[in-house]
């Protein structure tokens, strides 16, 4: 961890960063419609550049997401309050929330699954938009929480 | 929740020390927020922090932390 700056306002840089969860998290879930228009596309027009394009924007903005969620963004290596030990269990909590919401996600698409068909290259933009947005947004509020 | 279990004095050994919680966060390398999560109660910090906040505070950790009986 590199040594706090007196000009870095580790404040404002928390809170900077929860709202950017929030819109994070809302954005990411906002693509979803049109990654699954993109694969529907696919499979009645066969490959296009721009489908290609939406769904790889897709996938590279959810690895974005994820490593921000996770490492707590390239402003949280400039001083460790960014990074403190309130910070890292509730990184834990939302991490711990998402995977229990993921894994039900799974099962109950799974269950679905016997009785009604279910189009897996629809579905796996959904649970991949599960998996990254519910930790980032419930990241973003447990951030919020003790900020009076 | 073993959370529940922990009492602290932490606002009245800032307080006497004429200290907000941003002064005391500095001291200690946290946000703002974390001290004021840790004096309300609703976290319970690491034994390092707790050595950190009785060193920034002159007190030992057992004055500033209790278990509740």
């Amino acid at each position: 961890m590199s040594e706090p700056s007196k000009s870095f306002d580790v404040e404002y840089e928390i809170k900077r960063r929860r709202k950017g969860l929030f819109v994070i998290a809302i954005v990411f879930t906002s693509m979803l419609g049109g990654v699954i228009a993109a694969t529907d596309d696919i499979a009645s027009h066969g490959v296009r550049a721009i489908d290609v394009f939406r769904i790889g924007a897709f996938i590279i903005i959810a690895l974005g997401v994820l490593i921000f969620v996770l490492t707590g963004g390239p402003r949280a290596f400039r001083h460790p309050a960014m990074n403190d030990e309130l910070v890292r269990a509730n990184r834990a909590k939302a991490l711990r929330l998402g995977y229990v919401v993921f894994v039900l996600s799974t099962m109950a698409i799974y269950v679905s699954s016997l009785f009604v068909a279910v189009d897996f290259s629809e579905v796996l933009p959904v649970l991949i938009t599960v998996g990254i947005a519910v930790p980032t947004l419930s990241f973003a509020i447990l951030e919020q929480n003790g900020e009076k | 929740m073993g959370d529940l279990a922990l009492k602290n004095r932490l606002k009245e050994a800032r307080t006497e020390h004429g200290l907000t919680q941003a002064e005391l966060a500095v001291r200690v390398s946290v946000s703002r927020k974390t001290i004021n999560t840790v004096e309300n109660g609703v976290f319970v910090p690491s034994t390092i922090l707790a050595l950190k906040l009785a060193e920034a505070l002159g007190r030992k950790v057992e004055d500033l932390f209790q278990l509740a009986q």
